[in-house]
C-alpha cells in the first residue's frame, strides 16, 4: 500500500546515476513537484532519489578572454539564484517571479527544468541566455535541447551562462491575470554586445520556447486553456515580442 | 526508517513511514501550530522554518529532514510573548490565526537576515503563506513593528486616527483636491467620529482580541488541534462524473483491507431527505439530498465513505470500491438547464417541494411593489441590460473538518469547524436516528468560514462512521475536495429593466434573476431572495419586482458565501446605473445619489422577500433607513483616491505609457444587519469570586473577533476591562443558543444579546451595591474602573460584591441570561471607489487601489472592524479579478488547485485604505450596525466602472481576466 518503497540519499554522483537509472526511480531535489505528485498517484512503489547530500548547489564564475561564465549547481535553491549577485538581476527577478517565498526557498534549479514547465518563466529567462545543462557531470547541452528532447533519467548537476563582460541588454514581458500570477503569456529576451538576439516565450508550447524571429511567432502552436484561447496567444506572442524587441533595442 | 533531527532545538529520533510527510510527523510529534491547508504548499499554513529558512512541510517527505533542523512557533512559547507575537497581538494580525504561526516564524527569518526590512520585503516573505482573512495589511504592519521592536526601538501604541468630517453629516460636500488626506499607515483605520456618539471605556475602543495570545503562541484552538484517543481517519469516494446513475457498488475489497473499521454508501445506509443549509427551522425546501444517493449530480458528490486506522489505509480503501455508473448527460449554465431537452437532476421521487423538476427549477420567487410594467410606460426612458455573475469559492484555509465519537453516556460528540453549531446539532439528529438532546456540538476557534461552514457538510458522514465503528472518526477534506466537494458563490444571470425620468429619477425598477444552484437547493431560496432584496432596496422607485427562477445544474453545489447575493445584485446594479447615467449624460455619483435611499425612506420591497416574507395586503407599515452616512463616505472616499484625477487627461492616458489607460470607478453599497425576526442570539454572564465574568455565548467567531466584540459589550454595561471577561463560544450543551454566525448579525443580535444579559447582572450588582453602601437607590449607582461608585464618593469593588454573594451574605450566584431577535435590519452604507490600469493591447488589468469608506454605526472595536473591511475587499477583488471555477467538457473543475485558481497573496496587493464613518444606530448595541459583509458588495462594480472610465469598455460579466477585457477593447474598436 505505501507507494514509497524505498528513500535514498546518494552521497556520490556515481551512486546517484545508478539509483536514478532504476525503472521506479523518481529524483528528487526539493520536492515541491515530486513530493506531491508521488503522495497523489500513489499506485506502484517508487523509489526516491534524494539529491541533498551532493554537493551540487555552489555558485561560480568564470572570467575568461572577455566572456564571464557563471555555473550554478543544480541543487541551488530558487532563493539562493533571487539573492545570487553574481547572477543576472532579470534571472534573479524571474527567479522571485518563478514562486512565493516557502516554495521559493524548496525548490531547486535543478527539479525547475526537470519539469520543463511551459509556464515557467525563469526557464524562459534561462532560454534566452543560452543556458546550458550538465548532464551526469559530464556531458554539456544546449537548456533548448534539452527542454526538447526531456532526458527523463539523467541528473541535471549544473547550468552555466556565458555574457559577456557587460552585461546583456535584457527585457521581460509579461501578461498575468494579476501582477505575480503565472503570466498567460511571457517573453524574456537579451540581446548580446555581438548584437545578437535571443527571445524565449513561456505559454505557447509545450515548454518554454524559443523563438529566433519574428516570422517563428506564426509557426508557434499555443495550447488553449480557461486563461487563454489559442488566439488569444497567439495575439500576446506578437505583441510581447514588440514590447521586448523595443525594450532591449533602446 | 529511522531519523534524527533538531526539533526546537533538540535531537528527535523518530521511526517514520517513508510516505509520511513532514507536517504529518511535526503534528504526531505535538507541534500543532503546523497546520494543513494543502498538500503542494500552495497555503504556506504548514510552514517552519528548516535551517532558518521558511520552508512547507506539506510537500515534504518526513525523510528528507534527516540531520536537518526545525523551528515551530512552539520553540518561541515562554512565559512572555516573544516581541514578533507582541506586534502580532498588538496590531490585530490574526483574525483567525490559523496560519499566523508560518507567519511568525516567516518574520523571524526575515529580522535576523535583515533587521530594517522594507514593505515589499515583507510582503516578499509573507507571499508564501495566503491569508483570505486580513488582506495582508496587518500582518505587513506587525512585521514592520516587530522589526523595531527587536532593534531595540518603541512603537506608537496601535489605534485608529481620528479625523474631522468633510461633510454635515447628511448633505454632499465638494472635496478639496488639494488635501491629501491623512498621512498614516494603510494598517491604521481612519475613523470619522460623530457627534452623536458618546465617549464610552471600552467599546469603541482598539482592544487586542481576547483570543490572540492562544492564537499568536500557536497553542491548541482548532479542530484538529484536539485528537480523540483511537481515532480513525476518514476519506470519501467522489463522484468522477457530472450525473451519473449508481447502477451498483461493490465495497468487498475495500472492507477486507485490514485496517478498514467501515465502507458506507447508499446500499447500507438509511434514505433520510434533508437540505444541508445551516438555517433557521423549518429549513427551506426542497430536502434534496441524502447521506449518500444512487446518483451523483456533480463531480465531487460523495459515493462512499471509509473509517480506517489511517489516512493512507482509508485512500487505499477508497481505491477498492468498485462502483459501476450509468453516465447521464450533464448541464452546467443555469439558462441551458432551464431548456426543456435539459437532462433532469432531481429525478427521484421523494424529494418533496421542487417547483418543477423537469425544468430544473427548484423554486420560483416573485415580489412586486406597486406596477413595474405601469411605471415603465410612464417613464421617459426605460434601460435594460444582463449581467452575468461566475462562481467562486470562499476558500477558508483550514479545509472543512469534523470528528464525532460516542462519550461516555453513548451521546454522540461533534467537533467541527462550523459557523452554526446549533443548526448542525439540530439537522443531524433526525440523520442519525437521535434526539436533539443526544447530540453535541462543539465549535472550537474556526480557520475562516467566509459562508462555506454555514452548512452540515461533513458532520453526517463522521457521525455515521464513528456510529457504525464505535470509534472517533476524523474527517478533513483536502483543498481539491474544498473546491469541488463543499461550497461556493452562486453564478446568476440577472437582468435590470429600469424606468427613468427624463430628471433622472427612478419610477420603475425590475429584476429578473436565474441564480444557478448547483445540484442543491441548500441556501439557493435564501441567496436569491437576497440578491433580490439588495439588488432592490438601494434606490428609491415606487414600482419594483423581483422575478427569478433557482435552478438546478451539475456545478460543484453554491451555498453561502460572505455577502450572500448581494455581490452578484450590486454588480449587476451598480453597473446598471453608471450606464443609465452614461446614457443620460448625468454624472453617475449625481444620478445615483438623486435615487439612493436617505433617512426615513421605506425599504420598500424588503418585507416581500425572504425567509419570512409577509403579504403586501399584510404590512401596515414599512421598514425605514434610521441611520445613513453615505455622504460622508463619499467625501472621505473622493478625497481619498483622488476623484479629480477622472478628468485629467494627462493622468487618464499618460504620455509615458502609450499602451496604459488609468481609469476611476465608483459603487454604492448597501447592505443588511442580521434577519429580522429570524436571527437570534443569546448570551449568559456570570461572575466569579475575583469580580471577573464567564461570559458564555452560542454566536461563532470564525476569526471575524466576535468574542472580543461581545466581550467589549459587556465590559462596557458592567464597567470592568475586557481582560475581566472570559469569553466562551460556543458548544451546543454549554452555551445558550444562537442562531450562528453570517447575515452580518453576530454584532447586532448576539451583541445586544450579551448588552442585555450584562445589564442584568449589572442590575444585581447595583443592588448589592447599595446595600452594601447603605444608599437607598440602586439607580444611583454607577460601576466603572471595576467598582460600584455611590453618589457620595463611596464605592466597593466588584470583587468585594462577588465574595459577599458567594461566601457572605444572602448567597446567590449573580448571573444574567438574555437573548435577542430584532424586528429591524438597520443597513450599512458604504462608498467603494477603484483606480485601476488597463493594457489597451493585452486587456490586462491591475488594481491599484481600493478605497472603501463604511458606515456601520460605531465600530465596537475599529481595528476588527477594519480588519473585516480589508479582508471583505479582499475576497471581493479576487471575485472581481482573478478567481474563477474553469471546467472540461465533462462537467470537471480543472483548475481545482491555488495557483490555477487565482486568489491574491502579499507581494501583488493593490493599496487600500479604509474608512470607518460612525452613525449612531439607536437599534444597535451602543449604535452597532453590520460590517463584515458589505465589504464584498462594491469592488466588482467599481472596478467595472473605472475600466468603463479608462477604455469605454462596458464589461456585463465577471472577472475581469485579460482576455475578456481585451476582446470588449477589441469589439469597441471595430
Amino acid at each position: 500500500m505505501p507507494s514509497v518503497l524505498a528513500y535514498h540519499r546518494p552521497v556520490s554522483l556515481k551512486e546517484a546515476i545508478e539509483l536514478a537509472s532504476q525503472p521506479n526511480a523518481i529524483v528528487v531535489g526539493g520536492g515541491t513537484d515530486a513530493v506531491p505528485s508521488i503522495l497523489k498517484q500513489g499506485g506502484d512503489g517508487v523509489q526516491i532519489v534524494d539529491l541533498q547530500e551532493l554537493d551540487f548547489d555552489k555558485i561560480s564564475v568564470l572570467k575568461e578572454s572577455g566572456d564571464k561564465q557563471v555555473t550554478i549547481g543544480s541543487m541551488t535553491r530558487i532563493s539562493e539564484i533571487e539573492t545570487a549577485v553574481e547572477i543576472p538581476e532579470i534571472l534573479r527577478n524571474l527567479a522571485r517571479r518563478e514562486l512565493p517565498s516557502a516554495l521559493r526557498n524548496q525548490a531547486t534549479l535543478g527539479g525547475t527544468i526537470a519539469l520543463a514547465d511551459a509556464e515557467s518563466v525563469l526557464l524562459a529567462g534561462l532560454l534566452a541566455f543560452a543556458a546550458e545543462i550538465e548532464i551526469n557531470g559530464e556531458t554539456w547541452i544546449d537548456l533548448d535541447e534539452y527542454l526538447q528532447t526531456k532526458l527523463a533519467k539523467e541528473i541535471i548537476t549544473s547550468i552555466r551562462i556565458t555574457t559577456g563582460e557587460e552585461d546583456l541588454l535584457t527585457s521581460f514581458q509579461s501578461v498575468s491575470r494579476t501582477p505575480m500570477d503565472t503570466p498567460i503569456v511571457s517573453a524574456a529576451a537579451t540581446k548580446s554586445n555581438g548584437g545578437k538576439i535571443r527571445v524565449a516565450f513561456t505559454g505557447v508550447g509545450d515548454t518554454p520556447i524559443l523563438v529566433r524571429a519574428k516570422n517563428e511567432l506564426k509557426a508557434l502552436k499555443p495550447k488553449e486553456d480557461f486563461r487563454g484561447s489559442v488566439a488569444y496567444r497567439s495575439h500576446l506572442a506578437s505583441v510581447l515580442y514588440q514590447r521586448v524587441m523595443m525594450e532591449i533595442s533602446q | 526508517m529511522k531519523i534524527a533531527f533538531k526539533l526546537n532545538e533538540k535531537i528527535v529520533s523518530e521511526d517514520i513511514e517513508l510516505y509520511e510527510t513532514l507536517l504529518q510527523l511535526l503534528r504526531r510529534k505535538g507541534m500543532i501550530s503546523v497546520r494543513y491547508g494543502s498538500d503542494t504548499g500552495e497555503t504556506g499554513a504548514s510552514a517552519v522554518l528548516i535551517n532558518g529558512k521558511l520552508i512547507n512541510t506539506d510537500c515534504m517527505l518526513a525523510a528528507q529532514i534527516d540531520g536537518h533542523e526545525v523551528i515551530t512557533v512552539e520553540w518561541f512559547n515562554q512565559s512572555e510573548l516573544h516581541p514578533i507575537q507582541i506586534a502580532f497581538v498588538a496590531t490585530g494580525a490574526m483574525q483567525s490565526g490559523y496560519s499566523t504561526p508560518a507567519m511568525i516564524l516567516g518574520t523571524w527569518a526575515l529580522i535576523k537576515k535583515n533587521p530594517n526590512p522594507s514593505e515589499s520585503e515583507v510582503r516578499d516573505m509573507l507571499s508564501g503563506i495566503l491569508d483570505r482573512e486580513t488582506a495582508y495589511i496587518k500582518p505587513v504592519e506587525a512585521v514592520l513593528r516587530a522589526a523595531a521592536l527587536m532593534r531595540g526601538e518603541t512603537n506608537e501604541p496601535f489605534g485608529p486616527i481620528y479625523l474631522p468630517p468633510l461633510t454635515d453629516g447628511s448633505n454632499p460636500a465638494e472635496v478639496d483636491p488639494t488635501d491629501v488626506g491623512p498621512i498614516a499607515s494603510a494598517a491604521i483605520p481612519r475613523v470619522i467620529p460623530s457627534k452623536d456618539v458618546p465617549e464610552m471605556a471600552v467599546v469603541g475602543k482598539p482592544e487586542v482580541k481576547v483570543d490572540a495570545v492562544r492564537l499568536v503562541k500557536g497553542n491548541p484552538a482548532f479542530t484538529d488541534d484536539f485528537e480523540e484517543r483511537g481515532q480513525l481517519t476518514a476519506k470519501v469516494l467522489r463522484s468522477p462524473h457530472a450525473h451519473a446513475r449508481i447502477i451498483d457498488i461493490d465495497d468487498s475489497k475495500a472492507v477486507a483491507l485490514p485496517g478498514v473499521h467501515a465502507v458506507l454508501h447508499y446500499k447500507n445506509m438509511p434514505r433520510t431527505k434533508y437540505a444541508s443549509g445551516g438555517q433557521s427551522w423549518p429549513n427551506p425546501h426542497p430536502h434534496d439530498q441524502v447521506s449518500f444517493d444512487n446518483k451523483v449530480r456533480h463531480v465531487g458528490d460523495r459515493v462512499a465513505a471509509v473509517a480506517a486506522e489511517t489516512e493512507q489505509i482509508a485512500k487505499e480503501a477508497i481505491k477498492l470500491i468498485k462502483v459501476k455508473y450509468e453516465v447521464l448527460p450533464h448541464v452546467l449554465d443555469e439558462i441551458e438547464a432551464l431548456e426543456p431537452d435539459s437532462p433532469v437532476i432531481h429525478d427521484e421521487d421523494d424529494t418533496e417541494e421542487i417547483f418543477n423538476a423537469e425544468r430544473n427549477i427548484v423554486l420560483r420567487i416573485e415580489a412586486e411593489r406597486g406596477n413595474v410594467e405601469k411605471g415603465a410606460e410612464e417613464a421617459d426612458h426605460v434601460f435594460e441590460d444582463t449581467f452575468r455573475v461566475h462562481q467562486v469559492q470562499q476558500v477558508p484555509i483550514e479545509p472543512h473538518i469534523s470528528v464525532a465519537w460516542l462519550d461516555g453516556d453513548e451521546r454522540l460528540v461533534v467537533r467541527t469547524a462550523t459557523q452554526v453549531p446549533f443548526h448542525v446539532r439540530r439537522m443531524l439528529a433526525p440523520l442519525v436516528n437521535r434526539d436533539i438532546k443526544d447530540v453535541r456540538v462543539i465549535k472550537p476557534r474556526i480557520g475562516g468560514g467566509f459562508g462555506a461552514k454555514q452548512e452540515m457538510l461533513i458532520e453526517d458522514i463522521v457521525a455515521h462512521l464513528a456510529i457504525a465503528t464505535r470509534r472517533p472518526v476524523k474527517l478533513e477534506l483536502d483543498r481539491s475536495e474544498e473546491f469541488i466537494g463543499s461550497r461556493t458563490r452562486h453564478p446568476q444571470t440577472l437582468t435590470f429593466t429600469t424606468g427613468v425620468t427624463k430628471e433622472g429619477k427612478l419610477v420603475s425598477q425590475n429584476l429578473r434573476l436565474i441564480g444557478n444552484t448547483g445540484p442543491y437547493g441548500t441556501h439557493g431560496q435564501t441567496v436569491q431572495t437576497v440578491a433580490g432584496l439588495r439588488g432592490l432596496t438601494s434606490y428609491n422607485a415606487e414600482n419594483k419586482k423581483f422575478d427569478c427562477d433557482v435552478v438546478y445544474t451539475n456545478i460543484p453545489v453554491a451555498g453561502a458565501y460572505r455577502g450572500y447575493g448581494a455581490p452578484q445584485a450590486e454588480f449587476a446594479l451598480e453597473a446598471h446605473m453608471e450606464d443609465i447615467a452614461h446614457a443620460l449624460e448625468m454624472d453617475p455619483i449625481e444620478f445615483k445619489r438623486l435615487n439612493w435611499v436617505k433617512v426615513g425612506d421605506e425599504l420598500n420591497i424588503a418585507p416581500h422577500l425572504g425567509e419570512r416574507a409577509v403579504d403586501p395586503a399584510d404590512i401596515e407599515e414599512y421598514p425605514r433607513i434610521t441611520s445613513n452616512g453615505i455622504e460622508e463616505c463619499v467625501a472621505q472616499g473622493k478625497r481619498a483616491i483622488k476623484w479629480h484625477l477622472k478628468e485629467d487627461p494627462n493622468w487618464t492616458s499618460p504620455k509615458e505609457k502609450p499602451n496604459i489607460r488609468r481609469g476611476l470607478g465608483f459603487a454604492f453599497c448597501m447592505h443588511g444587519t442580521a434577519i429580522p425576526f429570524l436571527d437570534m442570539g443569546g448570551c449568559s454572564i456570570k461572575i466569579n469570586d475575583d469580580g471577573s465574568f464567564n461570559m458564555l455565548v452560542g454566536a461563532t467567531d470564525l476569526g471575524t473577533g466576535a468574542d472580543t466584540v461581545l466581550g467589549q459589550i459587556a465590559a462596557e454595561v458592567l464597567g470592568v476591562s475586557l481582560s475581566d471577561i472570559q469569553v466562551y463560544s460556543s458548544d451546543t450543551d454549554v452555551t445558550p443558543f444562537d442562531t450562528g454566525a453570517y447575515a452580518s448579525s453576530t454584532t447586532y443580535i448576539s451583541g445586544t444579546a450579551a448588552k442585555l444579559a450584562a445589564e442584568k447582572v449589572r442590575e444585581r450588582l447595583k443592588e448589592r451595591a447599595a446595600k452594601m453602601l447603605n444608599v437607598k437607590e440602586p439607580c444611583t449607582i454607577e460601576l466603572r474602573d471595576k467598582k460600584a461608585h455611590a453618589p457620595d464618593g463611596s464605592f466597593v469593588s466588584i470583587e468585594d460584591i462577588a465574595m459577599e454573594a458567594f461566601h457572605l451574605e444572602d448567597h446567590e450566584q449573580i448571573m444574567g441570561t438574555a437573548s435577542y431577535v430584532s424586528p429591524e435590519c438597520p443597513a450599512p452604507f458604504a462608498a467603494q471607489f477603484a483606480e485601476i490600469e488597463v493594457d489597451i493591447e493585452t486587456g490586462q488589468v491591475v488594481v491599484q487601489k481600493l478605497v472603501m469608506a463604511v458606515d456601520c454605526g460605531v465600530a465596537i472595536n475599529p481595528v476588527t472592524a477594519s480588519g473585516q473591511v480589508e479582508g471583505g475587499m479582499l475576497q471581493a477583488l479576487g471575485y472581481a479579478h482573478c478567481e474563477e471555477y474553469a471546467f472540461n467538457e465533462e462537467g470537471c473543475m480543472v483548475n481545482d488547485s491555488l495557483g490555477p485558481y487565482k486568489i491574491y497573496r502579499a507581494d501583488e496587493m493593490p493599496d487600500f485604505e479604509v474608512f470607518l464613518i460612525q452613525t449612531m444606530e439607536d437599534s444597535g448595541p451602543f449604535g452597532a450596525k453590520a460590517v463584515a459583509e458589505i465589504p464584498k458588495d462594491g469592488v466588482a462594480p467599481a472596478i467595472r466602472n473605472a475600466i468603463l472610465h479608462a477604455t469605454g469598455a462596458a464589461i456585463n460579466d465577471i472577472p475581469f481576466t485579460p482576455e475578456r477585457v481585451w476582446e470588449k477593447i477589441s469589439e469597441l474598436r471595430n
